[in-house]
């Protein structure tokens, strides 16, 4: 397999130049003022509901403040699997040369991780538990394993990044909440450019020698993970936050609804990330 | 509440949102995890259909494989929950 070793050591030589110190990066105010904007307006998950049109402004500002410690704790709880994965594939037989960018890759995660921790610690007092069960699999076709978890990695970090770029630009933010993400997306950058080659190496690696139908399945999974990361966007956990009745059926509803603008857009450039790294547009009833 | 009637509507939710179509018989002593009836991925749907059916909240101590090995575990869960809730 042609590993993407070059564009390891390229991209190592760029956070040796960029690195920092995370307690440092970040001024963190005693408390945060007034009411604010955290998220842009659009990107909330009741924007345009008849909850919207019946609240105040200031309200839908608090509703912004909880969904970016969702947000955050998404983030959380993705780096943390990130992280875990990473760590127990470093020096393994199948990815030897991009051992020491793995290194770097998880010093830049955990940075990130405590600014997230410490603004929902600090601010919020609480980080939004994962709603969700991690399942061991033992039937994994050769290579799918690193395949899945690299090609997941990416999904999650291309959605978070495109956010983070949207959030970094919106003057009507607060300061603190615009500074997280400009920060998160200086090292995203990097590990999407290389999870993106490395995915591209797996996929072309063992896709060739799978069946059809496990290259449908594994392309449906992908597909089918996309989708649920942009779930974890509508959390129920932030409407008990906001004092909203009938939690769950709001989020179904949501759910169920037209998707917002935002999401249509976020789901693109994930579909976009798959299909530059080879991955066809597989059965939406992914096995996994 | 029944159980029994609990069972039964869990048992319809995975019927319909399985992605196995292989003519396998699902009851409510099926491992649906391990026969993948219900996968990783759709464990936040199900909550979500729990949640807003039984009227519970189901919290993270209560997000574990064996809370929701079959439909039975699952229906234990939410009896479980609610009646702590409801007291």
């Amino acid at each position: 397999m042609k590993l993407p070793e070059s564009l390891a050591n390229t991209l190592l030589m760029q956070s040796q130049t960029a690195f920092y110190d995370p307690h440092e990066a970040v001024h963190w105010p005693d408390d945060l003022g007034g009411p604010s904007w955290y998220m842009s307006p659009e990107m909330l998950s009741l924007h345009g509901t008849s909850w919207w049109k019946e609240t105040t402004e200031q309200e839908h500002m608090q509703l912004s403040f909880w969904e970016f410690v969702n947000f955050l704790s998404m983030n959380i709880h993705g780096e943390k699997l990130l992280i875990e994965g990473i760590a127990t594939r470093l020096y393994a037989p199948s990815l030897p040369a991009v051992s020491h960018y793995l290194h770097v890759l998880i010093d830049e995660e955990n940075k990130h991780s405590m600014w997230f921790g410490t603004f929902c610690s600090r601010y919020a007092g609480t980080v939004f538990p994962p709603r969700s069960l991690s399942l061991p699999r033992n039937d994994w076709k050769e290579g799918e394993e690193d395949l899945q978890f690299f090609a997941r990695i990416l999904l999650f970090e291309e959605l978070v990044d495109t956010m983070n770029v949207a959030l970094a630009r919106d003057e009507r933010l607060h300061p603190l909440a615009r500074e997280i993400n400009r920060l998160h997306h200086r090292d995203e950058s990097r590990h999407i450019a290389f999870g993106q080659t490395l995915v591209a190496a797996l996929w072309q690696e063992h896709s060739l020698s799978w069946q059809p139908d496990t290259v449908r399945k594994v392309a449906g999974d992908l597909h089918l993970f996309a989708a649920t990361l942009l779930q974890d966007l509508v959390n129920p956990a932030v409407y008990r936050k906001m004092g909203i009745p009938q939690t769950a059926r709001l989020a179904r509803a949501v759910l169920d609804g037209q998707p917002r603008t935002s999401c249509i857009q976020l789901e693109q450039r994930m579909r976009r990330a798959l299909v530059r790294a080879g991955i066809p547009d597989g059965d939406p009833n992914g096995t996994e | 509440m029944e159980r029994s009637e609990v069972e039964k509507e869990i048992l319809s939710w995975i019927s319909s949102h399985s992605s196995r179509h292989d003519g396998g018989h699902l009851s409510a002593s099926t491992p649906v995890l391990l026969e993948r009836w219900v996968t990783s991925l759709q464990i936040a749907e199900l909550l979500l259909f729990l949640e807003d059916t039984y009227d519970l909240e189901l919290t993270v101590d209560t997000l574990k494989p064996e809370n929701f090995q079959t439909a039975a575990t699952i229906a234990d869960l939410v009896l479980r929950v609610r009646d702590a809730s409801h007291g």
